[in-house]
């Protein structure tokens, strides 16, 4: 059974391993193909400034959320989402939401859906799923067995007490389960390259007091005293529960209440804005511009015959269509915001979600981050093309090598929680510790060998 | 020294009397072998000394010492053999033996564990066999080691020769007059009136629940209790 549990556990980490250097190898990719426009630029900029129009569509760069080495032990939902993105002149939404001419997201970063369904085994999944379940298969029936199988009697009237003789099983039951655990994870942690990560400590201590937990949920359970099939039976039902029913219950009732982003909307809205801003006469397209940026109004060269030269107009509707679309998304964003809030709170319902909440916060593959990382990527869009903007379009400033050279740099950095990480371990604890007073409690009274 | 009492000791299931108003002491050296018919009250009454249960009026004492369900302080005073030994099938003879001394909070050498084996009649070349290759007569002779290695004082034995054959049961006989020459106090539940006779000091015969007759085996013969024994069941 332990070899199967390690093998499985193996597997799992070179799983998600593999997961994190592909997605790092394509963020690799992308970023030296930006290199490519970059040099090109900052070659040409040598000679001479540039112009709007003469390499606007090159001015690239890459905002990626790169995972690292510890992510490989849960990848959490890093599959999901974008995780790179190209950052250039043009329209934010029209991307996100729609196939875009530029900017493209990675190729092939979506994963296959069939996949999806089924989802990845990684390690957290593995701790969160199955090392229960091993738990229970080892230690369902500690005390039960020994009246099955006749030897209570003979243990009974031995001068240590039953109880103390069912914790000492268990306890040597829990280190049969969290020892091998520790050691899978640390073999994981040097197979994905976070060996010298701090926070290999915090998956071993979400690993431990998780064990802690089931020890506790065994414990109450054999504190009924009821025989070995009854045990099984309502150890396996309160597994479902955490682990299954809880969270496919949450997840109805969180997508019910806080229904997620409607991409089709989303990408009808730009579709919708996309057509209307590039209908409508260029000086309509002005208008709407100066409204959202009245710092660039007036500027020469506005009184050019057909208003605006084109990079300038095309430049001010892609704003113009990010400013409409933007609008429709902050209701999703205000009820995602929401969503993640509450599915934090019902967390500490299951000890199964808590610990996989837990799991995927050290390692910032939770969707608390990958709403992080989609907020600042919004960010660093506009920053990029604010910079863009007053320097290209609508300054009619020169491009020189000094503005290539503070292109604005902006590296993702996902922000850990540690309070709330600690927190948790703490109810962790604080939920195996009250299971296993309860039932050291409840073992204490009455006999072992009474007739009812 | 009273080693064994029970005062006005009463237990009930459900309404219906298993044992009815018990009083019985015995002394170091003593073997009291209970006489009755299946349900008469025999195993409650041993149920009711080792704190298996709990009494429904009156108490128990071994060495002076009142017996509690759920409480420790007489275990140490008392061994016991059931019916039927059931030991852990995965160890041998040696392992079991060691494991129930430590429980009991002993820790002797192998040689010294072989020594209560060989002492229980187990013959060498079955103590480092496992107990799964074990007859019955086997498993009670390593849980007589287990009372020896304890070193109790009282050793409660509930039908310990049944399904014994005739030589394992001499051979147990033998061992339990040897234990209370060495002052150990054996209260056994039995049917086998002639053993009884053979091994025992004292014997009583209970009939739902009361204990009817209390004998000295000095002053009867086997073919006296027994119609003593069918008269009055």
């Amino acid at each position: 059974m332990t070899l199967i549990f390690s093998v499985i556990s193996i597997y799992a980490a070179w799983y998600g391993s593999s997961e994190v250097k592909e997605q790092q190898r394509k963020i690799t990719l992308l970023q030296d193909a930006v290199a490519v426009n970059m040099n090109i630029l900052s070659l040409g900029l040598q000679q001479h400034d540039s112009t709007a129009w003469e390499y606007d569509p090159l001015y690239k760069t890459v905002f990626y959320n790169r995972p690292d080495g510890i992510a490989a032990l849960a990848f959490g939902q890093r599959d999901l989402h974008t995780f790179a993105i190209e950052i250039s002149e043009g329209t934010y939404y029209y991307n996100k939401y729609a196939t875009g001419y530029s900017n493209k997201t990675l190729s092939g970063e979506i994963t296959n859906p069939q996949q999806q369904l089924a989802g990845h085994l990684d390690l957290s999944f593995v701790i969160v799923f199955l090392l229960p379940l091993y738990f229970i298969l080892l230690s369902y029936n500690i005390l039960s067995a020994e009246k099955e199988e006749g030897t209570l009697p003979l243990l009974a009237v031995q001068a240590v007490s039953i109880r103390t003789i069912f914790f000492a099983k268990l306890f040597v039951r829990w280190l049969i389960i969290v020892m091998p655990a520790v050691l899978l994870l640390l073999t994981a942690a040097v197979i994905a390259g976070a060996m010298t990560d701090a926070r290999i400590f915090l998956f071993i201590a979400a690993t431990m007091l998780y064990s802690v937990v089931w020890a506790g949920v065994v414990a109450l359970v054999a504190s009924l005293r009821k025989p070995s099939g009854f045990n099984a039976l309502s150890l396996i039902s309160i597994w479902l529960a955490f682990g299954m029913l809880l969270p496919a219950a949450f997840n109805a009732f969180l997508s019910a209440k806080y229904p997620a982003v409607n991409k089709i909307a989303l990408a009808a809205a730009v579709q919708k804005a996309n057509a209307e801003v590039f209908a409508i006469p260029r000086t309509a397209v002005a208008d709407s511009f100066y409204k959202i940026h009245p710092e660039y109004n007036n500027l020469p060269g506005d009184t050019l015959p057909g208003g605006w030269y084109n990079p300038r107009w095309i430049r001010a509707a892609h704003a113009v269509l990010d400013n409409k679309v933007q609008r429709v998304e902050t209701p999703y964003h205000q009820v995602l915001e929401d969503r993640i809030r509450t599915a934090g709170k019902l967390n500490y319902c299951s000890p199964a979600l808590l610990t996989q909440s837990i799991l995927t916060g050290i390692a910032a593959s939770d969707s608390k981050q990958i709403y992080v990382f989609d907020t600042a990527t919004w960010h660093y869009f506009k920053t990029w093309n604010s910079y863009l903007d007053d320097r290209i379009f609508f300054k009619n400033n020169r491009f020189t090598k000094a503005d290539f050279d503070n292109l604005p740099v902006s590296t993702f950095k996902p922000v850990i929680d540690y309070r709330q990480v600690v927190f948790s371990l703490l109810v962790l604890l604080a939920t195996g510790l009250v299971l296993l007073t309860l039932s050291f409690t409840r073992l204490a009274s009455g006999n072992f060998l009474e007739k009812k | 020294m009273k080693t064994l009492q029970a005062v006005n000791l009463s237990k009930q299931y459900n309404g219906t009397i298993a044992v009815n108003n018990l009083n019985l002491q015995l002394e170091k050296g003593e073997i009291f072998c209970l006489l009755g018919q299946n349900g008469a009250g025999k195993t409650t009454t041993i149920n009711l000394f080792l704190g298996f249960t709990e009494a429904s009026s009156g108490k128990s004492l071994i060495n002076g010492v009142e017996v509690l369900p759920g409480k420790s302080d007489t275990k140490k005073f008392i061994a016991y053999i059931p019916e039927v030994v059931q030991l852990y099938g995965n160890m041998n003879g040696i392992e079991n033996l060691d494991f129930f001394s430590r429980l009991a909070g002993f820790k002797y050498s192998d040689e010294m564990l072989g020594g209560y084996l060989s002492r229980a009649g187990l013959q060498k070349e079955a103590h480092y066999k496992r107990l799964s290759a074990y007859s019955k007569g086997m498993r009670q002779k390593v849980g007589i080691a287990i009372a020896l290695a304890k070193n109790a004082d009282v050793i409660l034995m509930d039908e310990p020769t049944s399904g014994l054959d005739p030589k394992a049961t001499a051979e147990f006989t033998e061992i339990c007059k040897g234990l209370a020459a060495e002052g150990k106090t054996i209260f056994m539940a039995t049917h086998d009136i002639f053993n009884a006779v053979n091994v025992g000091t004292r014997i009583g015969i209970m009939k739902q629940g009361v204990l009817v007759h209390t004998i000295s085996t000095t002053d009867i013969t086997a073919g006296e209790l027994q119609q003593l024994y069918l008269e009055t069941i």
